[in-house]
């Protein structure tokens, strides 16, 4: 091999190094931006309509 | 980071002795002292939790650590070439300078298996904070071990006297390390990042149940 060749397989190793690494960041992000959604789904299953707690303060208002 | 590939590839002038291959200088050293800085940020990180008990350190140390094992795996990967370039040689085990920064590559390496070999928790993070501060003892043994055993294998460029290289070749170097460093920054601030989002949903994953 060549000293231009040992030059261009350093900065390839580290081009493909950092680009691996980012490439895992994103695969994480994206899995934190799905697991969000997903809690953010959970969230608006257990909070009652809004419409069906109006009509429930207003049952209770008009019994008492 | 471009403008530190332009100046390193294009513009700063051919060594005499080594030709092109001394130009996997402007990526070599930048990358090694990152990772001395990234072990060093590590390790003030871990003694600002043992000192102050706040576990928001933990995980800075945590990721400057995971860091500095990366940028130190890429500092052996490319001092390899280089010495295969310069020396003919993939590795040698007579420099002292090549054999410490192994070891405390090494001993960082081991962190990871203490931190997870250990439940999540209080105990976990104030031996992985004792852990990182022991291994910061290293850098400067490893930084210095050139000068203290005057070894001639491994090349000395900052001396006392100064740079031994051009004001260009300099400027070079100096634009390189600053790119190395912010990419460094960033990549750190990202995976801070990806972290603290992951504990944050994991505890609202928890109060949802």
């Amino acid at each position: 091999m060549t000293g231009g060749q040992y030059l261009a397989a350093t900065y390839a190793v580290v081009f493909v190094v950092v680009l691996a690494y980012v490439a895992i960041i994103a695969a994480k992000l994206a899995r934190l931006q799905r697991e969000t959604s997903e809690l953010v789904e959970l969230a608006r299953a257990r909070r009652p309509e809004p419409r069906v707690a109006e009509r429930v303060t207003r049952e209770t208002t008009s019994r008492a | 980071m471009g403008a530190a590939l332009v100046l390193a590839l294009l513009v700063a002038p051919e060594d005499a002795n080594q030709g092109i291959s001394q130009r996997i200088f402007y990526i070599h050293v930048p990358i090694a002292l990152t990772a001395y800085f990234c072990f060093g940020l590590g390790a003030v990180k871990a003694l600002l939790l043992l000192w102050r008990g706040d576990s928001r350190h933990d995980l800075e140390s945590y990721v400057a650590v995971h860091q500095g094992t990366i940028f130190g795996a890429l500092t052996l990967v490319t001092g390899s070439i280089w010495a295969k370039a310069s020396w003919g040689v993939w590795w040698t085990w007579s420099s002292n300078q090549l054999v410490l920064f192994l070891v405390l590559f090494l001993f960082y390496c081991a962190y990871f298996m203490l931190r997870f070999s250990i439940e999540p928790g209080p105990r976990r993070e104030r031996s992985s904070a004792v852990y990182a501060l022991f291994g910061v003892v290293l850098i400067p043994v490893s930084f210095l071990a050139i000068r203290l055993a005057e070894d001639f294998i491994h090349p000395t460029v900052f001396t006392r006297d100064g740079p031994q290289m051009t004001g260009t070749m300099f400027a070079t170097f100096c634009v390189s390390w600053v790119a190395v460093t912010f990419l460094a920054f960033v990549l750190y601030r990202v995976e801070l990042f990806g972290k603290r989002l992951d504990v944050d949903l994991r505890e609202l994953r928890e109060a949802l149940r």
